[in-house]
């Protein structure tokens, strides 16, 4: 008999969300968490869209859950030279949530408990090094020289995954397919957050902003929080080499630029971190399925960019709960082996996972585009700055104005091959 | 820490939370780094682990928060000198916000 049923490497959101469906349906499950409590080590942007933990734990509401707030106002900034320009989407029919804003050193721990609650197991502080195998199938881990036997081992250990990197199960990472992140977190206090941002009770802001990241290939964010502010610049790693900038002091700039200070003057940083994430999704998916293994999560590239559209929580919450279906199927078959645990590609193959991430497939080659992050901005920003601007002396014609500022700027057929790409890729 | 100045990443820093380990989890072949074409490791670090002084990359452990893009930096970009590993349980980085 081996000591549990399933051993799950990593208390993120697919490592907790596969243990809780596995524990609520009766089996023995072991999460093995290296940082000393679940979501001490976890960092995200802030936004988890919904509908994924709605469909995973039904018996509690979303709004009982420890989201900070819910995101009902989406802005994204264009920032010129010496201005920008805010687009900004308020719905005010809206009868359901679709996205939470959350601080997963919160969030996770909260996640963790109920995973305990339902029978699961955490052990903390403890790093998996590797693999057990027997006859050519997974049949447990080793944590620091503990060995710990299962029937199945999910990893669900974020980006890195040095474990699927370990036994070849996923090629060498690539500059131009992962994106790193700083993030600052700002206190103001809740009452003022309310005021600053306009909002009330729960409501959260999600803003975006593009032409901000001197050239390199990426954006910034700003989160409201219940009481903090979350801000950040999210860049392509290799981009930030071939631009020689650093992505800690870009962090810096960003966090003291007009655009940004507006919303955060006078408070306070009080935590400074940083992330990895996946970039190209799908066109660099590790071998996630062998005899005895499933891998989840970040560890599967389970994440999308498209636009301003970052998700990575809710495809770690989707495949974290089809991983355990499939393995309450080979439980009850009694067979762990690669052919039986293939079930798990058929359920995502059939979830809005693999579904949404080979629908956007080819969005990094539209967003590898410095023109994105440079020119476009600007140009918004000089169109609406010409557009606006009275000095008695009389404007050309809207038409012609505009068509005047895109060929000083940008070769006309760039821009009409970058919006041709924008519609085939994005 | 006040609003408007610039705060340099020794000053960030110092309001994450550490437990650092005694032994480095990280182990730079600095040799290497003498002939290296690009210094990825310097662009993609948050915490400015990695630093080039007198010509000799330099490297604390300690300010770690474990993303891990120094390594493809460094072996797709750079000279392969970073080795990397998770610290021991418990160690290294504590996020209390995330």
């Amino acid at each position: 008999m081996p000591d549990v049923d399933v051993a799950i490497v990593g208390a993120g959101l697919a490592g907790l969300s596969a243990a809780y469906k596995l524990a609520k349906n009766g089996l023995n499950v072991l999460v093995i968490e290296r940082g000393p409590y679940p979501g001490s080590k976890n960092v995200s942007g802030g936004r988890m869209y919904l509908h994924a933990i709605r469909r995973l734990i039904r018996e509690i509401p979303v709004e009982n859950m420890p989201f900070e707030r819910f995101v009902v106002r989406e802005c994204i900034t264009f920032v010129g030279e010496d201005s920008y320009v805010t687009l900004e989407l308020n719905q005010f029919k809206v009868k359901q949530y679709t996205s939470g804003i959350v601080l997963r050193a919160r969030f996770d721990k909260w996640f963790a408990s109920l995973v305990e609650e339902n029978g699961g197991v955490i052990v903390t502080n403890k790093r998996v090094d590797d693999l057990l195998f027997e006859n050519g199938k997974v049949t447990g881990i080793i944590a620091e020289g503990d060995q710990i036997t299962a029937n199945a081992v999910i990893i669900a250990e974020g980006a890195n995954s040095f474990l699927a990197e370990k036994y070849n199960l996923r090629k060498s990472f690539s500059p131009k397919s992962m994106t790193v992140a700083a993030k600052g977190i700002i206190e103001l206090g809740e009452d003022e957050i309310n005021k600053r941002f306009n909002l009330k009770n729960r409501e959260g802001v999600a803003h975006a902003f593009v032409g901000i990241t001197k050239g390199v290939q990426g954006g910034g964010f700003i989160y409201t929080n219940k009481d903090v502010v979350a801000i950040g610049v999210v860049c392509l790693l290799e981009s930030l080499v071939k631009n020689k900038i650093s992505i800690a002091d870009l962090f810096e700039y960003y966090r003291l630029h007009p655009a940004i200070q507006r919303y955060i003057e006078g408070g306070k940083l009080i935590e400074y971190s940083g992330h990895l994430t996946p970039e190209l999704g799908i066109n660099m998916m590790p071998k996630i399925v062998s005899n005895g293994l499933l891998i989840a999560g970040d560890a599967a590239a389970f994440f999308l960019e498209g636009g301003p559209i970052l998700r990575g929580m809710d495809f770690a919450i989707e495949s974290g709960s089809l991983a355990a279906e499939t393995l309450l199927i080979a439980h009850k078959r009694k067979d762990f082996s690669e052919k039986t645990l293939s079930i798990y590609l058929e359920l995502l193959n059939n979830s809005f996972v693999l579904r949404d991430l080979k629908r956007y497939k080819n969005a990094p080659k539209f967003m590898n585009n410095p023109r994105l992050y440079t020119i476009y901005p600007k140009l918004i920003n000089e169109i609406y700055k010409q557009i606006m601007h009275i000095d008695g002396s009389t404007k050309p014609l809207l038409g012609k104005l505009m068509l005047n500022l895109m060929f000083k700027n940008v070769n006309p057929i760039y821009l009409v091959k970058d919006i041709i790409e924008a519609m085939m890729y994005l | 820490m006040s609003e408007k100045k610039y705060l340099n990443v020794s000053e960030r820093l110092a309001l994450t939370s550490y437990n650092p380990d005694k032994e480095s989890h990280i182990f730079v072949d600095t040799e290497k780094c003498l002939s290296c074409p690009t210094y990825a490791c310097l662009y993609v670090c948050p915490a400015k682990v990695y630093e080039l002084r007198d010509g000799k990359i330099h490297y604390n452990y300690e300010a770690c928060m474990e993303l891990g893009g120094c390594i493809i930096a460094c072996h797709q970009m750079g000279n392969k000198a970073i080795k990397w590993r998770y610290p021991k349980g418990g160690y290294g980085v504590i996020f209390r916000y995330g």
